[in-house]
């Protein structure tokens, strides 16, 4: 990722620039003038790596990927410029818009039972999906849908596959998300604090999930997060945020071993460590 | 023997269900806490992690006597609170105070701040000899808040003064335990920091006992000085903090660690150098 001068030249190629966002900023009105969420915001993602976008609530990381992804909450307006494989996605209709979600970047949220229709069975939310976009026929689509499911490691695939979404745990719920995403081959995947509401060994599972399919598809990824250790291990490159503004953005090694902003400098002095607690903190009471 | 505020012994909590009309029938019985046994030492503080469906939860309601237990027995400062009611349980409410996850969610939003933290007071019929008024002046400026900021709501305040606020309220009847569940869980990372400082400083003013109850294991590493590891309403393994966290016994204790995300030990090596080299040289 450079954070240098912008460029303008688009060739897409193989293992190259997957998305460029420049100066982006995203606008709400309010009854006291319009608030800007997200500031100047200007990074890389480059094919088969992560970009992880780090920061704590208010810090307008989600709105950073809701504006990729062209869903920005109503009212909010997002300028500046965002290419994906060279080609602008700013200004583009609702319309194109449909087209390039799914087929271009895909979106794993946080909660997926609330992404998840509890009245249908995961195989067809996953098999309307594929055909929305892919066409072909039912029996294609089940097919896709089970093979997918197998990528996710889904044990037991084919009879899963008719199952409700109640019927699976919240990592396996995770998981269908995931499945339901790779299934369309995106080119980039905006993973929104897609472990945060699972336990911590159910965490360590998705991630290692996540880094084998990247390794296998060489889908670019966006990882937004505010756990600044999940995201030293998902990352190649970081990106801080804080009150809607970049406040330091290098390679996840740069950004954690020599921090040039205070405030990543104070998020990592509060990160509470399991390997080395705080024993001054309990004072006189020890 | 340590010298204990609280103890748990053989606590079991279960759950009748019925049967969901469809696939299941008639009833059935839940376990959601086994035979659970522990210690809070007078003045430290216990911690309990698990994961979702631990029994940690439930665990933290039984010892505040939100809930009964179905078998098992509670020891509070010396005496048996088990079958606690009335006079006794009000008793046992004035020394044991919880602090929830959810500031806003436990803070009622049509009430002024002042009104918030009295209410303990006002239901234990309490009335503190300098006044209400200097009271809460003196809890607010205690948990960092501004005594000036009495009258306002919940509202008013971001999510970090609001648990501030939910402790200013446990504290008005000066407990002697205060349970701690999932209190900073919610609180973003450099919020949740200040927040275990205070309740650091307080344990050490008031030598108040917590239990913390948290999914965080480094959270807990920070705050606890013994901890219990639940999975499945069972305690797997219980010990002194370090142990647990440097020589857990468990397979349980030991997955659970290994899943817990650190940042790669050599880059936080190069930053505390290179913090420490520009702080010799400004």
């Amino acid at each position: 990722m450079s954070l240098t001068a912008p460029r303008t030249i688009s060739i897409p190629v193989a293992g190259s620039t997957l998305l460029e966002v420049d100066h982006l900023t995203v606008t709400f009105p309010t009854s006291s003038g319009p608030v800007e969420v997200v500031k100047d915001a200007s990074f890389r993602v480059e094919s088969g790596d992560t970009l992880g976008i780090v920061g704590e609530s208010g810090s307008g990381k989600s709105m950073t990927s809701l504006a990729i992804m062209g869903l920005l909450p109503r009212g909010g307006t997002a300028t500046g410029s965002i290419r994906l494989n060279g080609h602008e996605l700013l200004g583009r209709s609702d319309r194109e818009m449909r087209r390039v979600r799914g087929d271009k970047v895909a979106m794993v949220f946080q909660d997926p039972l609330s992404s998840l229709n509890p009245y249908y069975t995961v195989g067809l939310q996953i098999e309307e999906a594929y055909r929305a976009h892919n066409g072909g026929s039912r029996r294609d689509a089940r097919r896709v849908t089970i093979e997918a499911l197998e990528r996710v490691r889904i044990a037991d695939a084919s009879r899963r596959v008719d199952h409700y979404p109640h019927q699976f745990s919240g990592g396996m719920r995770q998981r269908i998300m995931i499945a339901m995403a790779l299934c369309l081959e995106p080119d980039l995947l905006i993973a929104d604090e897609p472990t945060t509401a699972l336990d911590v060994t159910v965490q360590a599972q998705i991630l290692e999930l996540l880094a084998d399919l990247q390794r296998e598809t060489g889908t670019g990824m966006i990882f937004i997060t505010h756990d600044l250790a999940v995201v030293s291990q998902v990352a190649q490159d970081v990106l801080v945020m804080k009150d809607g503004e970049q406040v330091e953005a290098g390679t996840a090694e740069q950004v954690f071993s020599n921090p040039r902003a205070a405030y990543t400098r104070a998020l990592l002095a509060a990160l509470p460590r399991i390997d080395d607690p705080f024993d001054e903190l309990k004072g006189t009471s020890r | 023997m340590t010298d204990a505020i609280l103890t748990a012994r053989h606590l079991t909590k279960q759950f009748t269900t019925r049967g969901d009309g469809a696939f299941i029938a008639g009833t059935s019985t839940f376990t959601a806490v086994d035979d659970v046994s522990f210690e809070v030492p007078r003045g430290r503080t216990l911690g309990i992690v698990g994961e979702s469906g631990s029994g940690k939860s439930t665990t933290a309601r039984i010892v505040a006597k939100l809930i009964d237990a179905t078998s098992g027995t509670l020891e509070f400062d010396g005496v048996d609170v088990t079958q606690a009611r009335g006079r006794a349980l009000a008793a046992f409410r004035s020394n044991v105070q919880v602090v929830f996850q959810d500031p806003f969610s436990s803070l009622n939003p049509r009430h002024t701040v002042e009104k918030i933290i009295t209410a303990p007071l006002d239901y234990q019929g309490i009335s503190p000899a300098g006044g209400k008024r200097a009271l809460v002046r003196e809890l607010l400026e205690r948990v960092g808040l501004n005594p000036d900021h009495a009258q306002r709501y919940p509202a008013q305040f971001s999510g970090g003064q609001a648990q501030r606020i939910g402790i200013a309220r446990a504290l008005a009847v000066s407990p002697k335990l205060v349970i701690c569940d999932e209190a900073v869980s919610a609180l973003d990372v450099s919020v949740q920091a200040k927040v275990i400082n205070l309740l650091n400083s307080l344990q050490a003013e008031l030598g108040l006992s917590y239990v913390f109850i948290a999914h965080d294991l480094a959270v807990v590493r920070q705050i606890a000085d013994t901890v219990a590891v639940m999975s499945r309403g069972r305690i797997v393994e219980q010990g002194d903090r370090d142990a647990i966290f440097e020589r857990p016994q468990h397979d349980y204790t030991k997955a659970l660690l290994a899943a817990v995300p650190k940042i790669d030990p050599e880059w936080e090596l190069r930053r505390a150098r290179m913090l420490a080299e520009e702080g010799a040289g400004a």
